[in-house]
């Protein structure tokens, strides 16, 4: 008795976990797995499942299309079908899921297009001169509550560790700026560009 | 569906499989995308071009389905999917499948 029910669990948690990962999107499969959203998302999902399965047990008796029936039924529910079982509504658990499905999402594509604006800013910083990035350097660290004496001290380090290469030293200052102070770098960096830029914004 | 309710969806759809990209590179896929369609059965969406991907993507921006973001002034806007997007996508996507099983039916 005590084994098919395990088998059950088990099957439903696996189909379950499998039907939660096709949903995201596959670049992005491991970010979303280290959310604690999706976890909470999934471990809902899997008890609804579990739910269904529970609620069907007398009209479908093999435990392999319990758990079949239950998973799915489970997926139809989040799906925001108003959906019956045992004569219950589950549209409001069906909102619940869209809702908790759409920060997982909203969370995911701000933290991508964070990623994506990070990378751009940085690679038009690349495109200044050095003394453009020494002078931002500076004043972004000073702005961050640097001491000016410390400041020196990094960047001089910086230039003889690089050994006269001066992309290696833009590309140290730039790591150290952004890392310090990147919302101080995104305001100013159409200033340090020049007048002579396109404006992309619509 | 119109062209723009077309557009609104291919980038939904697209912003949701990659959950932000940079508008020439949004741009650029959703064109090819829509070279593919053309070549079975849209012609309404025959001579569209990037303006009418950027009217588009600017109601989708009105409409809080997508947000953009700049790395400072003067660069290349990156968007996003917000979470009332994916909803409208879910909800969109759940009616074209009623739709469909209506006819099929």
């Amino acid at each position: 008795m005590g084994t098919p029910l395990v088998w059950t669990a088990l099957s439903i948690l696996l189909l379950t976990l499998f039907l939660d990962l096709l949903e995201l999107s596959f670049g992005r499969i491991f970010w979303f797995v280290c959310t604690l959203r999706f976890w909470l998302y999934f471990g809902l999902h899997f008890g609804l499942s579990c739910i269904a399965a529970y609620l069907i047990r007398g009209a479908v008796s093999d435990w392999y299309m319990q758990a079949f029936v239950g998973t799915f039924l489970g997926v139809a529910v989040i799906s925001n079908t108003d959906l019956k079982i045992g004569g219950y509504s589950l549209l409001p658990a069906a909102q619940l899921f869209l809702s908790i499905k759409a920060k997982m999402f909203d969370q995911a594509a701000e933290d991508k297009a964070n990623a994506v604006a990070k990378a751009q800013l940085v690679e038009r910083l690349q495109k200044l001169t050095v003394t453009t990035i020494e002078s931002a350097h500076s004043a972004a660290l000073i702005a961050a509550g640097y001491d000016a004496l410390r400041i020196k001290s990094g960047v001089d380090r910086a230039r003889s560790s690089c050994g006269g290469d001066d992309q290696c030293l833009k590309r140290m200052l730039i790591a150290k700026l952004v890392r310090v102070n990147y919302d101080y770098a995104r305001q100013n960096v159409e200033i340090w560009e020049g007048p002579d830029i396109i404006d992309h914004s619509f | 569906m119109t062209e723009t309710e077309t557009i609104t969806s291919l980038a939904l759809q697209l912003l949701k499989k990659e959950l932000a990209l940079p508008l020439s590179e949004l741009s650029k896929r959703l064109l090819k995308q829509i070279d593919q369609l053309e070549s079975s059965d849209t012609p309404q969406l025959k001579g569209i071009d990037e303006q009418d991907i950027t009217a588009a993507l600017s109601k989708l921006r009105e409409q809080d389905f997508v947000r953009a973001i700049s790395a400072g002034g003067g660069g290349d806007l990156i968007f996003s999917i917000t979470g009332k997007g994916l909803l409208e996508l879910e909800e969109t996507r759940a009616k074209f499948l009623v739709e469909k099983l209506g006819n099929l039916l």
